[in-house]
């Protein structure tokens, strides 16, 4: 070990390409094979004998006794730049990032579509659903999108800032540039309160149903109206 | 046959020099004007240089391209065993007139190992100990047709080496060995004409306990102690001074008498500590001088009161097997306590000499007031050569050799 002094003898940083993430300790570390450190051919040094890389945080994230963000972003095939904490040992490498880039034939990047005008849901309106609100411009829609289809999106596209929360189901919440709400489930929906509720609709409220309407209580139920109740069997 | 040799003349048997291709060989005893072979216990490759006057424009005629071959065979006259050393000439220094008549210009020149050292990547990872990783790099990845004189590590080390050269994978594992022995020991890489050598300080000076009586040198004119006098004639040491001795302050800086090694666990963020002291671990110092007096338990007690040398560093629980935060105190300690006392010389030539040999040294007793007393106690005892560099140079029809040495004193008591 020629380290003696961490952090005072020099600085040496890297690129690679990850090719594990699970780690067994379950710490977010993953095994990165670092160009012109690690030989390029995995017969003579396989994955399973690449050094653990430790990974920094956001400083928005504690990495404290379970709180913070999860170190689960990278993926498998994720390009990292990191530096090796024993300077020219190399023997602990750290990750500070992902580097993301445009694909070999430049006719794609590993930038989420969604950041730069084209949604990748497809959404498919559905009775009174209205049509989806995204109209997002790059760079103004700030983007999570999961390997599983997940995505979160916070657009601040002018004149069409948008709040959305996408299950890869199809279920989803969308707040549009007029603060307009739009919740679909594609499956079932509950909705468990343990005390009260008021709902106080301002304009009309309508429910229909394909199915049957059951109301309960265990106490009673009132139904008021200023004008009238009609009821057609 | 001492008899018709002038003193530090030296039997050159042939300086050759070989063209790139090896069609075309040619001695250049006649233009040779001086030697230089360096040789370091912290240089893992021995190199020389060659200075030529030169009549004949062979850099032209012979064609030099820097690719070019170049063989020395040498012998001091009153050894037997005749050294051999083959370089490659892989530059060739500007040159500057002599009166028109010839050119004046140095090869530099590295050994085949090393020229072909820097032109191997090690690209592969192993399960196994330094030792026999080191055995590896240099036999079969340097491939050298030198001996490989290695002392054991300690533990099953997996090491990937990072994309280094044979010789730059040694060096680096070197940082990184812990010896059998219960120091840890501190490794050295180095090569001389005998062959490469990766052992601890503490395995050299075992080691060269057994020859040390066959090298002692004497630094007085006209020595009455010794009842050979042409062996203390060879062994005249012709100047020395010191370069280090007793510096405490180096000491302290450096952690001799206390420090403190923090070790930064990445798996868990802690911090585990390993505090070293020279009075705790003072006996367990080996293979040094006991009777040398280098540091007083009195003054590394003062010393050791204050703020150790703090050391930071990293560490991974989850890997098998890793001393050096253990010993790194004591290691750290041991090689700034070798380098506390230097001597510079120069010798007589003698062609056996090599880094790495143990010597015994008398040196005077310089305070002029004791006539009688006409060695230095303090100064004079057993050195391992650390540097050396044969000096041989045209002198008429013949060649003198002078060696300069750095050489360590062998210290290590309390």
């Amino acid at each position: 070990m020629t380290t003696k002094f961490l952090g005072q003898e020099g600085f040496r940083w890297f690129i690679g390409k990850v090719e594990d993430r699970d780690d067994p300790m379950l710490i977010g570390r993953v095994r990165v094979r670092i160009y012109n450190v690690h030989s390029e051919k995995k017969s003579l040094l396989p994955t399973a004998e690449l050094p653990w890389a430790f990974v920094v945080n956001s400083i928005t994230s504690a990495s404290l006794d379970g709180i913070g963000v999860s170190p689960t972003g990278i993926a498998v095939g994720s390009t990292v730049i990191g530096f090796f904490m024993d300077g020219n040992d190399g023997n602990y490498p750290v990750l500070l990032g992902t580097l993301g880039a445009l694909k070999d034939n430049l006719s794609a990047s590993d930038v989420p579509t969604d950041a730069y005008g084209i949604s990748s849901v497809n959404k498919t309106t559905d009775g009174s659903e209205p049509a989806s609100a995204y109209g997002a411009k790059y760079p103004f829609n700030k983007v999570l999108k999961t390997e599983g289809g997940h995505i979160i999106e916070i657009d601040d596209t002018p004149n069409n800032e948008r709040i959305h929360i996408y299950h890869k189901s199809g279920t989803y919440i969308e707040i549009n540039n007029d603060g307009r709400t739009v919740r679909k489930s594609t499956d079932d929906d509950y909705e468990i309160l343990m005390k009260n509720k008021l709902v106080e609709v301002r304009g009309s409220v309508g429910i229909t149903a394909k199915g049957d309407i059951t109301l309960s209580s265990e106490g009673s139920i009132t139904i008021k109206a200023s004008k009238a109740i009609y009821l057609n069997p | 046959m001492m008899k018709n040799y002038e003193l530090g003349e030296v039997e050159i048997l042939d300086i050759t020099l070989t063209n790139h291709d090896g069609s075309i060989k040619r001695g250049i005893a006649g233009q040779v004007f001086s030697i230089d072979i360096f040789e370091d216990i912290n240089e893992c490759s021995m190199y020389a240089e060659f200075t030529l006057i030169d009549a004949v424009n062979l850099i032209d005629n012979f064609a030099m391209i820097g690719e070019e071959t170049i063989s020395i065979s040498f012998r001091s006259p009153w050894r037997d065993d005749i050294i051999t050393y083959d370089f490659y000439a892989y530059s060739i220094s500007p040159t500057s007139d002599v009166n028109g008549r010839a050119s004046v210009y140095i090869l530099k020149c590295t050994t085949y190992d090393y020229m072909f050292n820097c032109s191997r990547v090690i690209d592969k990872s192993y399960n196994t100990t330094i030792d026999e990783i080191v055995y590896d790099l240099v036999k079969k990845e340097l491939n050298t047709k030198k001996d490989v004189f290695i002392e054991p590590t300690r533990g099953i080390v997996p090491e990937r080496i990072p994309k280094l050269s044979p010789l730059g994978a040694v060096n680096y594992l070197k940082q990184k060995a812990v010896s059998k022995r219960a120091t840890g020991g501190v490794y050295c890489f180095y090569e001389n004409q005998y062959g490469y050598y990766f052992k601890s300080i503490e395995k050299i000076i075992e080691d060269g306990a057994s020859t040390v009586n066959s090298f002692t040198f004497y630094a007085i004119a006209n020595p009455h102690f010794s009842n050979n006098i042409e062996d203390v004639k060879i062994r005249n040491i012709l100047q020395y001074s010191h370069v280090n001795r007793y510096n405490s302050l180096m000491k302290a800086s450096q952690g001799v008498y206390k420090s403190k090694i923090n070790s930064f666990d990445l798996l868990t963020n802690s911090i585990q500590s390993t505090d070293y002291n020279f009075n705790e671990n003072k006996s367990k110092f080996e293979a040094g001088q006991k009777s040398m007096l280098q540091v007083s338990s009195k003054f590394a007690n003062l010393i050791g009161s204050g703020d150790p040398l703090q050391m930071l560093v990293p560490n991974d629980r989850s890997r098998p097997l890793n001393n050096l935060p253990g010993v790194m105190g004591m290691k750290n300690a041991y090689e700034a306590l070798f380098n506390d006392n230097v001597v510079r010389l120069k010798i007589i030539g003698d062609s056996q000499l090599a880094v790495g040999d143990t010597i015994t040294l008398n040196l005077p007793d310089t305070s002029g007031f004791d006539i009688a007393k006409q060695t230095s106690d303090r100064t004079s005892g057993k050195y391992i050569v650390s540097r050396l560099r044969h000096m041989i140079e045209a002198s008429g029809n013949k060649f003198l050799h002078y060696i300069a040495l750095d050489c360590n004193r062998i210290g290590m008591g309390v």
